[in-house]
């Protein structure tokens, strides 16, 4: 790449992140509004401690709707076969029943990947 | 707990509008890309909010990029679900439209069309939804989040080299579909 090219796609990139952020600066009072709600929401959680006795509840909860899902898609799709593939029907199921994030399950995941991007950068 | 609070409200009122207009240009939906941060917003706050403060930023834009993808995600399967339905029933039916397809701009916009407009930030935006998701993420995180290589590739999970790669593709074609408008 030239330089002159490096030159035209610095002028480029600083004209895209003054536009950018000309219109996250002139963003509507509603939602302005809404953004402050939320934030006042979160702060909120971070003052109050939830229960630890929730959070397998909706886990088993959610374990238990995902289940019933999938038993009922299976029967369904053994009777009409021109569906989608089985397994990735069971997948769609898990994503769209998932009360929880699905990258909260990923996170064992993630840190042992950051360990060896870690190590490969320094 | 006053300091740790205001601390965190420091740094998510410093985020969330570009955070709003990231989720934004991702879904094409206001109402989308607010629950999208406010979730971001939760999260952060819930599991990472005994972290220190100069960890916040890269967490909160990999919570952020992880929601965005999952919205794809949740969206693709509805679609395909509903397009799969809608085909029952219907003899000999060609192959039905994958949503997915259209999936960069859903509003159908062109950008040739907004430049000629002449509204620079609608043309930018109908530009930006034409990058398949990774590249958009790649260039709004490094182009107007300033994230280094390295962080924008802990944010999105992937090597360094695919963000340069994802960045330099996204790049390219901003270009040319802006040439017009911004030479």
């Amino acid at each position: 790449m030239t330089q002159d090219n490096n030159d035209h796609e610095s002028v480029f990139v600083d004209k895209v992140r003054r536009t950018l952020d000309d219109s996250a600066e002139n963003l509507d009072a509603g939602t302005l509004s809404q953004l402050t709600q939320a934030r006042h929401r979160a702060l909120e959680e971070l003052e109050s401690k939830p229960s630890l006795l929730r959070r397998p509840f909706w886990l088993s909860l959610a374990g238990l709707v995902t289940a019933t899902a999938v038993v009922f898609l299976a029967i369904f799709l053994a009777r009409d076969p021109s569906g989608p593939e089985y397994y990735s029907a069971i997948e769609d199921v898990e994503i769209l029943a998932a009360s929880e994030n699905p990258e909260f399950f990923a996170d064992m995941e993630f840190y042992a990947w950051l360990a060896e991007e870690m190590d490969d950068a320094g | 707990m006053l300091d740790s609070s205001q601390s965190m409200e420091r740094f998510l009122a410093s985020v969330e509008r570009r955070a709003f207009r990231m989720a934004q240009i991702a879904t094409n939906s206001t109402d989308d890309a607010l629950d999208i941060v406010q979730e971001a917003m939760l999260s952060l706050v819930k599991r990472y909010g005994a972290k220190p403060e100069e960890e916040w930023k890269p967490l909160f834009y990999r919570i952020l990029v992880n929601s965005i993808r999952d919205w794809y995600r949740r969206t693709r399967v509805r679609n395909r679900w509903r397009s799969w339905i809608r085909t029952i029933g219907k003899a000999n039916d060609a192959e039905a439209l994958d949503p997915i397809e259209s999936f960069p701009d859903p509003a159908g916009h062109n950008p040739e069309d907004q430049v000629i407009i002449g509204d620079s930030v609608a043309a930018l935006e109908s530009a930006l939804r034409t990058l398949p998701p990774r590249q958009q993420q790649a260039f709004l995180l490094r182009a107007w989040e300033d994230l280094s290589v390295l962080e924008t590739a802990v944010v999105m999970r992937c090597s360094a080299g695919s963000v340069k790669t994802h960045y330099a593709r996204a790049v390219r074609t901003l270009r040319k579909l802006l040439e017009d408008h911004w030479p």
